[in-house]
């Protein structure tokens, strides 16, 4: 499937409202979407509410796509994980991390431009390079939403070397993804 | 005040989102003025959205296709126009509509008492607002005085010291030297503020959330710096770029940069003052529609006021 493709459709979903198209999407795209729901909610009903969540807002919102930002994949994943913190922040009552969360979906020029499914693959070899302390780092911030004081505090490690962790961690992706580090 | 050392330590989990509050309005802070934050931000975003890629795709239950396809045929009926969409989707909200329209009324010092009345019974035919400086911007052109708008049947306006007509409960919100955003679409309606502009300045202790209750308020391509929270409440300052509102039933959904563009509307920045390091604007509240309720009799009390408004101009700074 191509890029141009996703646009096509997207494009038809907005402008003729076509279901056709809206069902083409969700062929191409539902398991990536359920893949990240699962990742952050686990398995059930909450992870297939989002997946329903999702696609009824690419439905509505199908003329937000904006192609120049990145791609329709990443479009994607960025607002599921989006719409996984809000269950979770739900589930925790952090309501003040929605302030954050709201920056970093549409400040999206940093949020999202670039990132593929090729550059997934790229990171998920690169995690199974990390030492499993950074990974679990990196990943109980990531997908379950919570603070870095709070990851030490699940982890039972000082604050410090949970930093230190993200740190290297980052620093490492963002080397896989030939980002590396602005000195 | 964190260094810049100390700022950069925090990037990694700033990017992942596992900063605690204070460490994000300093981070947002040192990013408004440091360079090398910035890029060393762009290059970690790049591995947060990869992240997202190296979950292992999994398929979902079959059903679930039927059952999403029969909601989106639901969705996909013939759509009312968009000032009755706003109505019906704002259907308990029209009292706050109304009442904002009254405030703007009062705001740029042009209240008419009788249009305000029935604006507060949630039933105007017809508000007639009058813009006594500012610009509109639609579609990329902003309009200066004397030039004309078409918004369609329901609305007519022209920019700088023209008029806008506003039927039903659409919310007009803007300052003076403000710019305004106003969607024709899923009740989307945007409130475009310039640097430094105060947000909360609408009537003096009243909060912005009263515009829309239980609205989330998002960042359109905005940086802002959150002054601090307090009872739920965050108070920010504006930086760059637009604050856009959401209110409820639509979805439940956040507006993103692209909706402004979705909606026709372009954001004009080009004139934006500098930073004024004492704005803030409260945009954030518990969505207690009971809270709402209280909330707007105040408003309205205070939109009937001659202290509620055009007095107010010069914002409640610190």
């Amino acid at each position: 499937m191509s890029e141009d493709d996703n646009a096509s459709l997207l494009n038809a979903v907005a402008l003729k409202r076509d279901l056709p198209a809206f069902e083409g999407l969700y062929d191409r795209h539902r398991r990536l979407v359920y893949g990240i729901a699962c990742r952050m909610m686990g398995e059930g009903h909450e992870a297939e509410d989002v997946l329903q969540e999702v696609f009824l807002r690419v439905w509505e919102r199908a003329g937000t796509y904006d192609a120049t930002r990145g791609s329709a994949p990443a479009w994607l994943a960025v607002m599921t994980r989006s719409r996984c913190l809000d269950r979770l922040r739900q589930r925790s009552r952090r309501r003040e991390q929605a302030v954050d969360n709201n920056i970093l979906e549409n400040n999206a020029p940093a949020g999202w431009v670039g990132a593929d499914p090729e550059q997934g693959r790229i990171l998920a070899e690169a995690l199974k390079t990390l030492p499993k302390d950074q990974r679990v780092a990196v990943e109980t911030v990531y997908f379950k939403g919570l603070t870095q004081l709070q990851t030490a505090q699940s982890l039972k490690l000082p604050l410090g070397t949970v930093k230190g962790r993200l740190r290297l961690a980052m620093d490492k992706l963002a080397l896989a993804l030939g980002a590396g580090r602005v000195q | 005040m964190m260094n810049h050392k100390e700022i950069d330590a925090l990037l990694p989990a700033f990017v992942l989102g596992g900063l605690e509050p204070h460490e994000r309005v300093e981070v947002h802070a040192h990013l408004a003025v440091c360079g090398a934050c910035e890029k060393r931000l762009l290059g970690y975003r790049g591995v947060s959205t990869a992240l997202l890629f190296s979950c292992e795709e999994r398929e979902p239950r079959p059903e679930l296709k039927a059952e999403l396809m029969r909601r989106v045929r639901s969705r996909a009926q013939p759509s009312a126009p968009w000032w009755r969409a706003w109505t019906t989707s704002f259907g308990p909200w029209a009292g706050a509509l109304a009442a904002c329209a009254v405030l703007l009324w009062v705001w740029v010092g042009q209240r008419t008492p009788r249009a305000g009345a029935v604006a507060a019974k949630g039933e105007a035919p017809n508000l007639r607002l009058t813009l006594k400086s500012g610009r509109i911007t639609q579609a990329g052109h902003v309009l200066q005085p004397g030039a004309s708008l078409d918004w369609g049947s329901s609305m007519a306006a022209t920019g700088g010291d023209a008029q806008i007509m506003v039927e039903k409960s659409a919310v007009l919100l803007l300052r003076e030297g403000s710019q305004l955003g106003l969607s024709r679409d899923k009740g989307v309606f945007l409130a475009d503020l310039p640097l430094g502009t105060l947000f909360s300045a609408v009537v003096p202790g009243t909060p912005f959330d009263v515009q829309a209750g239980s609205a989330r308020v998002d960042a359109h391509g905005t940086l802002f710096l959150v002054r601090h929270i307090e009872d739920q409440k965050a108070y920010v300052c504006i930086c760059r770029g637009s604050i856009g509102v959401h209110a409820p039933g639509f979805e439940r959904e956040m507006t993103s940069s692209n909706d402004a563009q979705e909606s026709g509307l372009n954001l004009d920045f080009s004139g934006a003052p500098t930073l004024a390091e004492d704005a803030k604007a409260a945009y954030y509240t518990d969505p207690e529609e009971d809270a709402l309720k209280d909330a707007l009799k105040d408003v309205m009390a205070a939109s009937g006021s001659p202290s509620g408004g055009a007095g107010n101009k010069g914002g409640d700074k610190d």
